[in-house]
């Protein structure tokens, strides 16, 4: 069968529950309590050959897990996971050479090859996935094109920035054009303009290659990159699997305000605002953002002007309140 | 296996990168070897002498059992406990090789040059010492290559097994001192083992330092026997190494990585 086919998933971990303290330390060497953690809490679904799925959710949701799970690096005590017909936690090698995990800032060279240039880690990949020399490069000078890293296949991975080794560890993990591709916060930690090459490339990618590709991401501003389909995690549960377009009008047109004073007992003209000591959160319409921009910066004792997409958190809350 | 060969060259450039580091490992070996030759021209010239030994054999061992000493990878990197505990190793289960082969091949071109580089450190120093050190044979030198390797592959899977324990204890560093000095005394590093009760000499551990040093020397007797012996050790451990890294996975919680 092709594609991905998630049923009845379950992960769970086993935590060591340590009282604080000395005293806790101590009683931790002679007696120890465990409390176990539902990473994945019975997921089924399915994900078609070629779709382009984001994964979205808070800190702890599941989603690196769900991605591990996916790539055969964890073991799931119960449920099943079935890509293309292979099971992910045997590992076989053919299921191997057809995926590719990445986590943001740090990969597979950074392990290997730390001391070394990226092209002696890629020339190792080479003959991990029995890549014919003449399709090696034309495969490298693609990827080292669309990165814009011809400078830096060359240079010691260590003498590298955090963004260049972003792209050198990216062009490690697709060299073998994988169907299926992983991507586990991939733009976590990069500048704006790395971050755009990124995800412009990962587009051209799933367009190019028909390839398979779920990317996760915490950040609710990363939805405009994904993909039509957006998935979101919480608590180990899929609460949300649809169109991104239908996820996108339930946040509504709506942009949050956080506001810091220089004095707590400034006063702010503005209907909705919750004040917390020195600072003031509203929600603004989005038509109305250069209106209250101007309207705020004009006033006296005002430090710093934030704004930002609906915290995660409270999309969650409308999902659970709009779903039932 | 052309990959596993990269993994090998990989590490053998990594080594040259740190050139410094690479001669001065070699005195490691030097300064022991110094400190037992003086040790024993005491003794010997007050009269004291240990059983069948010469000032020239004892000499001679303790050059071939420190050489093994400084070259075998009896903890097989403290790599693959950084990566079980980091959730590193995840890079490598998602990619179409063996982890542990992929590592025995690094630790491998890693040795190799260990063993040239301590060679080139050692000629003026056995320039210097050649009326103590006897020169092997080229049948001795062989058989002696033979166990050092075999004694290699060893090694290679002791380590393995130690450090593959992370996936059940975390860091396995409480037991690696212990292990360090069981495997120099149970080995022959630090007394040689004929010397010692003969329990010890029914040990595996005698195939790391002791064996391929008594082997240099020509001092070997039943050899086909030691040679099906070290064999069947050696299954064992890759056996225990299996189950321990099958065993290992399912408990993987790859963090971090």
């Amino acid at each position: 069968m092709n594609g991905i086919h998630i049923a009845n998933l379950y992960k769970y971990y086993r935590s060591e529950k340590r009282k604080e303290g000395l005293k806790g330390a101590i009683r931790s060497l002679y007696k120890r309590e465990y409390k176990e953690i539902k990473a994945i809490d019975g997921i089924t679904l399915d994900i078609s050959k070629g779709e382009m799925v984001g994964l979205i959710g808070p800190n702890g949701a599941g989603k690196t897990t769900l991605m591990k799970l996916l790539s055969g690096v964890l073991y799931a005590e119960k449920g099943r996971i079935e890509i293309d017909g292979f099971v992910p936690f045997r590992r076989k090698k053919e299921f191997l050479k057809n995926i590719t995990l990445f986590t943001g800032q740090r990969s597979f060279l950074s392990i290997a090859i730390w001391d070394l240039p990226p092209e002696d880690g890629y020339e190792l990949l080479r003959h991990i996935y029995g890549i014919e020399r003449g399709t090696f490069k034309e495969r490298l000078s693609f990827f080292v094109e669309l990165l814009k890293a011809e400078e830096l296949v060359h240079k010691p991975l260590r003498k590298l920035s955090l963004g260049e080794r972003t792209k050198v560890e990216l062009i490690a993990s697709m060299i073998h054009f994988p169907t299926y591709v992983f991507l586990d916060e991939p733009t976590i930690g990069l500048d704006v303009l790395s971050q755009k090459t990124l995800w412009d490339f990962f587009k051209t990618y799933n367009r190019e290659t028909g390839a398979t590709l779920i990317i996760s991401s915490h950040y609710i501003r990363d939805l405009e990159e994904l993909g039509k389909r957006v998935l979101i995690l919480n608590k180990g549960k899929v609460i949300y699997d649809g169109e991104k377009e239908r996820l996108k009008s339930w946040i509504g047109d709506k942009k949050y305000v956080k506001i810091e004073l220089a004095k707590p007992d400034i006063p702010i003209p503005f209907k909705g605002a919750v004040r917390e000591d020195s600072t003031v959160c509203l929600e603004i319409e989005k038509k109305n953002i250069q209106n209250f921009i101007d309207k705020i910066t004009g006033m006296d004792g005002i430090i710093d002007i934030e704004v930002t997409d609906p915290p995660l958190e409270k999309i969650i809350r409308d999902i659970f309140e709009k779903e039932g | 296996m052309r990959k596993y060969i990269e993994a090998s060259l990989i590490d053998i450039k990594i080594s040259f990168k740190y050139r410094l580091n690479l001669f001065l490992n070699s005195t490691m070996l030097i300064l022991p070897l110094l400190g037992y030759t003086f040790l024993f021209r005491i003794l010997y010239t007050s009269g004291v002498s240990l059983e069948n030994y010469s000032l020239r054999t004892i000499f001679t061992y303790y050059f071939w059992s420190l050489l093994a000493y400084n070259t075998m990878p009896v903890y097989a990197y403290g790599d693959i406990t950084h990566n079980i505990k980091s959730g590193a190793l995840s890079y490598f289960l998602t990619r179409p090789m063996n982890f542990l082969l992929y590592y025995y091949s690094a630790i491998s071109g890693a040795a190799l040059i260990w063993v040239l580089t301590n060679g080139i450190v050692l000629i003026p120093f056995l320039y210097f010492f050649r009326t103590l050190f006897v020169v092997p044979n080229i049948l001795d030198g062989m058989i002696g290559i033979l166990f050092f390797l075999l004694g290699f592959v060893l090694a290679v899977l002791s380590g393995f097994i130690l450090q593959l324990t992370s996936f059940f204890v975390g860091d396995p560093y409480g037991y690696r001192e212990i292990y360090g000095w069981v495997l120099a005394i149970f080995g022959g590093s630090i007394i040689p083992l004929d010397l010692l009760p003969r329990v010890f000499l029914h040990l595996p551990f005698k195939y790391f330092y002791y064996i391929p040093a008594k082997a240099f020397m020509g001092e070997l007797t039943h050899i086909p026997l030691l040679f099906i012996e070290v064999v069947l050790w050696i299954i064992f451990f890759w056996g225990v190494t299996m189950l321990i890294w099958r065993k290992g996975l399912k408990k993987y919680e790859a963090f971090g990585g």
